[in-house]
């Protein structure tokens, strides 16, 4: 892991100072620049959690491809003769790869996120003016939320209650936006996962063939639940697919859940089928 | 240590390379490996790395199986192979980087093979010519001190100066411990420092025998004509006559062609 640290330092720097910009830019061009009245209305859009998660959302596509673009010493044959002759054991092998892209990645692409939310609603709430007046704007702080990132994992109405008679001390329950953002977040990383792990089954073109390959799965899941829908639905027609929707306990939706669960076990699936694949590689 | 008993092996869809191959090498040899072109040198150096498994057939290599790439296997193994690539970084920043990997490694040997191959340790590795970083690569693979180093046309690329070089700097480099197979086409670059060829043909050894044994057994000349001359085994044209090669005879000793040898094997002479 070291090795491949001080090899690709600069390109790591690069992709994080990429990353850094591209970040801002986007955040920053899509926070209001200027104010219509002088005092803050009810009715004025603000830009808060649901544009924060969106750009968010867009964004964990970058960490995908990160995730995605891992093992690329194995994308030629002189390379994959270098890499599978280093003296360390495929755990370390698939570790290292998993730590720097998934785990670092990760960490780093939120640090980033926070950083360049923040900056970009500095430098947006002091260049906001009054479009009338052509002044700064008083209230440009309560146009643009403060971001934190319990607005993007958390529900911000957290509903407290107290059980009976005083003899359990006050609850809080906390609910989850299970499939705006963890939900969608774990499938989008078990998608980088999926890449991160079915490259290794391929010799020439590994990120394409990944690519196709999650499409044909796509398409057979969709065929498969058309099928089933057919057959436990006699009334679907054509390529609709049926599912009874019903609300599990927090408020959580069976189709949210079951997404969540594809989600969150999959990696655990695909990392080790991943680590056996590369234990087999041959050249 | 080499050990290969019964190996099979092909590519996907392609016919067979080896069918219950065997081979066995002490350590404290430099083999050289030859064959024409798809005789299978290179899988065979391959199955012996590690790189590719073998179909059945089992391989043992210093006590280790080279598939199971054990990191204590390939800690003492160093292939050089005959395409190679190197990051975008110095030749300091690379020995900073892959030494550590290697517990037998010899930074000063480096620095002295480095210096005898003209090279400087602080070019960046993918500026120099193909001739220089293969004369890298070749001071790293030796300054690793590995039990063995398979060399896969090494000489490949490299001026007469470096070719002569090279040769030098292997003799005076490899220890009794260590085991050194070059698999190469250009024979007479390897012909002083071999002391075992071994020949495969259609994934077969069709011969293997010591560099002594073979002084001993066959009498290597150049005569302006084989008229006159008996049991001559193999011969070719020459600017100056006839290449031979015949028995031995009263303990006369020659100096082996190999080139020579190799032909007349490849054509079952001997």
């Amino acid at each position: 892991m070291m090795n491949d640290i001080l090899i690709n330092y600069k390109k790591y720097l690069l992709i994080i100072l990429a990353a850094f910009i591209m970040g801002f830019v986007f955040l920053y061009s899509n926070m209001p620049k200027f104010a219509y009245g002088n005092e803050l209305e009810s009715s004025w859009r603000i830009f808060g959690k649901n544009d924060y998660m969106k750009i968010f959302m867009a964004s964990i596509v970058a960490l995908g491809v990160l995730v995605g673009s891992s093992f690329p010493d194995l994308g030629s044959k002189v390379k994959t003769t270098n890499y599978l002759l280093i003296p360390a054991s495929t755990f370390e092998k698939f570790f290292s790869q998993f730590f720097i892209r998934v785990i670092c990645g990760a960490a780093i692409f939120l640090v980033l996120f926070w950083i360049d939310a923040r900056l970009a609603r500095t430098i947006s709430v002091m260049q906001m003016v009054e479009l009338k007046t052509n002044l700064h704007y008083a209230y440009a702080e309560q146009v643009i939320e403060k971001f934190h990132y319990s607005m993007i994992f958390l529900y911000d109405n957290v509903i407290s209650y107290s059980s009976e008679a005083g003899s359990y001390p006050i609850e809080k329950i906390v609910y989850h936006k299970s499939i705006e953002t963890w939900g969608l977040s774990f499938c989008i990383i078990s998608i980088g996962l999926y890449l991160f792990s079915v490259k290794l089954f391929f010799k020439k073109l590994g990120l394409v063939k990944s690519i196709l390959s999650l499409v044909a799965l796509f398409f057979a899941m969709a065929l498969f639940m058309v099928v089933f829908s057919h057959i436990f639905y006699p009334d679907t027609k054509g390529f609709d697919v049926s599912l009874s929707n019903y609300t599990l306990q927090n408020g959580i939706n069976n189709i949210e859940f079951w997404l969540c669960l594809i989600g969150f076990v999959s990696p655990l699936f695909l990392l080790s089928m991943g680590y056996f694949k590369l234990k087999e590689k041959q050249l | 240590m080499i050990n290969i008993q019964n190996v099979s092996f092909h590519y996907k869809k392609k016919s067979p390379l080896f069918n219950d191959f065997s081979l066995e090498v002490e350590s404290g040899r430099i083999v050289g490996l030859l064959g024409k072109n798809g005789a299978g040198k290179s899988t065979l150096l391959h199955l012996i790395s590690g790189l590719i498994q073998p179909k059945s057939g089992k391989i043992n290599v210093n006590g280790f199986v080279p598939f199971d790439r054990n990191p204590n296997y390939l800690a003492d193994v160093y292939l050089v192979p005959e395409e190679f690539g190197f990051p975008s970084i110095s030749i300091s920043t690379y020995v900073k980087a892959f030494s550590p990997l290697y517990p037998n490694f010899d930074q000063l040997k480096l620095y002295g093979i480095c210096e005898e191959f003209e090279l400087q340790i602080t070019s960046n590795l993918n500026k120099l010519s193909h001739g220089q970083r293969k004369k890298f690569l070749i001071a790293f693979a030796l300054s690793t001190n590995c039990k063995m180093l398979v060399l896969d046309e090494p000489t490949n690329g490299l001026d007469i100066p470096s070719k002569s070089q090279f040769r030098k700097i292997l003799v005076s480099s490899v220890t009794e411990e260590q085991l050194v197979i070059i698999s190469t086409h250009q024979v007479k670059d390897i012909d002083t420092v071999i002391d075992k060829v071994v020949v495969i043909e259609n994934g077969l050894i069709i011969y293997q025998e010591n560099i002594d044994q073979i002084t001993q057994k066959l009498y290597f000349d150049v005569v302006p004509s084989i008229t006159g001359i008996k049991n001559v085994l193999y011969h070719e044209q020459c600017p100056v006559g006839q290449k031979i090669i015949v028995q031995a005879t009263d303990g006369n000793e020659s100096s082996i062609d190999l080139e020579l040898l190799f032909n007349a094997i490849i054509n079952k002479k001997i």
